[in-house]
């Protein structure tokens, strides 16, 4: 399922009917895939100088499901960037979040996206969140976030300089979901757990020179 | 149609190191966790750079000129700890409230796995990682993977000076309120930043770490000073108490079931016995009948009671072999004093004496016996008993299993109170949490 650029006419990968939205890898034309056709949404901005192990085409398994990443976002936040990896399931949006030297796996939870309070206002610090389904989450953190960049192909289209809240929750026992609202749409909620390196079984990582990758003696 | 050259984006290779100028003084300044990295300092004029956005570098503060504070590991140098190589990227000293009682901290990087911190506390040091799991309990004991951790210290610390990089915003002078929970060797730290409605807790679990083993690491020629004092979460040396006294308790149990087994198997055979009145000093010595001595163990016990009263007296007695002519001989003496003074009545000594005599091999004997004394006229009474338990010996063996665990676990009980005697939350003080006392 690719297309042609149309800023540049190189050729721009979606990998599946889910995906939506991608970078054109040659000239950073965001684009975006409706019924009608493809639209160009402008110039992404550059992908941030960082020294993250993982790149566009990693692969892994955690636990018994395969995943390649496809896509990323980098969210920008008062204090700082992170990476949102794109990295779906076989039949699940998956995401990796990388915050802090720690990994989050999520997945999309489309049932409870109507359930959820889609007021940035009613959400407070350690306010006590029941997920249907998953149980009592605590909140951790409350940020305001933009898209600051973006690469290969993305189930949302994500336009430059549109921000979204962005609440962060624990169960307190490794488990992990943000709730993600942005004016105008459905809020969009993402529930999983903090992950070990190790457990993901990465294969294709992003080489970092100056560095020589080896696995933990723990993760054996 | 334009040709695509190359793709632009992320390649799958890339170089490490993030270069920018600094927006203070125009020195270079690298960044080793780009991507990451909120707040980076200037080596060259120690200024704080923020770097939270990707194509900005802004000054955000200088930091005392002044301040000297070398790291003990050099920034940018790497080492292997637990397997795994990491590089120190951030250096932070963080002091109490006052200022005067002062810590380092030392953030290292792997690019797979993230961040730990070797923390160095009075010589002492640590290695901790932020935790995504929430310990659970009350405020002053938590539990945490299954083990039992108690509130150690609660108090305010802040940044004094900083060098290097850092994943969040550092400014010196931030306060954040620290709770230390101990579980030797293991330490749980929350560390909550703002107050109120905005405040901001992260944990971490620490574990005590040889100082020559973070030396090693880091192949750092020069020593590091030899640690001070006991820290929060330094394992005990050698056993812990309850070990000491868990092993004493196995040996003492089995001492006592070798004497019981001693008390039932033992023979404790009358051998002889007689009362004899006699008249001091003696013209001859008493010869007795003949008896034998059989049973088990091969040792006999000699009791001698005599009516002395302020008074003492002596009898020296050869045991014959009339088989071998082989002799044993010894002496036991008796002696008796009592009286009235200003304190009351007194009295020393006894009327009654014993000795146990071993190896002693089965067969006939009898007992050849003089006697002295300060009186003229003595009742003396004699018995022996073959194949006795050593009740002595078994006492002397039971105060010796005891010496040990009473030292040692003395010792490895003073080790804790040593160590919380610099909490203010000590099991071992009387009256806790309400000294004020301890800025060193």
């Amino acid at each position: 399922m690719n297309v042609n650029c149309p800023q540049c006419g190189g050729e721009v990968k979606f990998r599946s009917s889910s995906e939506i939205f991608a970078v054109c890898p040659y000239c950073r034309a965001s684009i975006f895939r409706t019924d009608k056709g493809i639209e160009n949404l402008g110039i992404m901005a550059e992908v941030p100088f960082d020294v993250s192990p993982l790149c566009v085409g990693t692969g892994g398994m955690y636990q018994t499901k395969a995943f390649t990443v496809e896509g990323r976002l980098i969210l920008q936040y008062e204090d700082g960037y992170w990476n949102e990896w794109y990295a779906p399931f076989s039949n699940q949006e998956a995401w990796i979040g990388e915050a802090q030297g720690l990994f989050m796996l999520t997945t999309r939870k489309p049932d409870l996206e109507s359930l959820v309070n889609n007021n940035p206002n009613n959400y407070s610090l350690k306010q006590m969140i029941d997920l249907t389904g998953l149980g009592k989450y605590t909140v951790i953190d409350l940020k305001e976030v933009s898209c600051l960049s973006a690469e290969g192909s993305l189930p949302f289209s994500s336009a430059p300089g549109v921000t979204s809240h962005s609440i962060d929750l624990t169960d307190g026992n490794g488990g992990f979901a943000t709730i993600e609202l942005t004016e105008g749409e459905t809020p969009r909620v993402f529930a999983g757990n903090y992950v070990d390196f190790d457990e993901f079984h990465f294969k294709g990582l992003r080489e970092i020179q100056g560095w020589k990758f080896s696995p933990s003696p723990r993760g054996k | 149609m334009v040709s695509p050259m190359r793709p632009s984006s992320t390649s799958t290779v890339t170089s490490g190191l993030r270069a920018l100028d600094c927006p203070n003084c125009g020195a270079a300044v690298q960044i080793r966790a780009a991507g990451r990295t909120v707040h980076v300092t200037c080596l060259s004029c120690k200024g704080i750079i923020d770097v939270s956005h990707p194509n900005v570098a802004k000054l955000i503060k200088l930091q005392d000129a002044k301040m000297k504070v070398e790291p003990a590991i050099q920034l940018g140098s790497r080492g292997v700890i637990q397997g795994i190589e990491y590089e120190h990227i951030g250096f932070m000293q963080r002091s109490d409230k006052s200022g005067h009682y002062r810590w380092h901290e030392y953030l290292l990087f792997n690019p797979w796995y993230g961040f730990v911190w070797l923390v160095e506390n009075q010589g002492h040091w640590n290695l901790s990682k932020m935790v995504a799991r929430l310990p659970k309990g009350t405020e002053t004991e938590l539990t945490f993977n299954g083990d039992a951790y108690r509130l150690f210290t609660k108090e305010p610390a802040k940044v004094t000076f900083v060098l290097g990089e850092f994943y969040w915003r550092i400014k010196s002078g931030d306060e954040a309120m620290g709770l230390d929970y101990i579980s030797p060797p293991r330490m749980l730290s929350c560390e909550i930043t703002g107050s109120g409605k905005n405040s901001d807790q992260s944990w971490s679990l620490a574990e005590y770490i040889d100082s020559e083993v973070v030396r090693k690491a880091f192949n750092i020629s020069a020593k590091f000073p030899t640690p001070f004092g006991v820290a929060p979460n330094q394992p005990s040396r050698g056993a812990g108490a309850k070990q000491i006294w868990s092993i004493a308790g196995v040996a003492i149990a089995a001492t006592v079931a070798l004497q019981f087994y001693f008390m039932i198997s033992a023979s404790n055979i009358e051998a002889f016995r007689d009362t004899y009145e006699t008249t001091l000093p003696m013209a001859t010595p008493i010869t007795t009948a003949s008896f034998d001595l059989t049973g088990n163990p091969k040792n006999f016990e000699m009791q001698v009671s005599a009516n002395v009263d302020n008074s003492w007296f002596e009898l020296a007695w050869d045991l014959v072999n009339e088989t071998t002519g082989e002799t044993f001989d010894h002496e036991l003496g008796v002696e008796y004093y009592s009286g009235y003074d200003s304190d009351g009545s007194w009295s020393e000594g006894s009327q009654k004496s014993s000795i146990i005599i071993s190896d002693i091999p089965d067969g006939r004997y009898h007992l050849s016996m003089t006697g002295t004394g300060d009186r003229a006229q003595q009742k003396v009474w004699v018995r022996l008993t073959r194949g006795t338990t050593h009740l002595s010996n078994f006492i002397y063996t039971l105060i010796a299993l005891l010496i040990y665990p009473l030292i040692a676990g003395g010792s490895s009980s003073s080790f804790e109170v040593k160590r919380w005697s610099n909490s203010d939350f000590s099991p071992y003080a009387s009256n806790s949490g309400d000294d004020d006392d301890d800025d060193e």
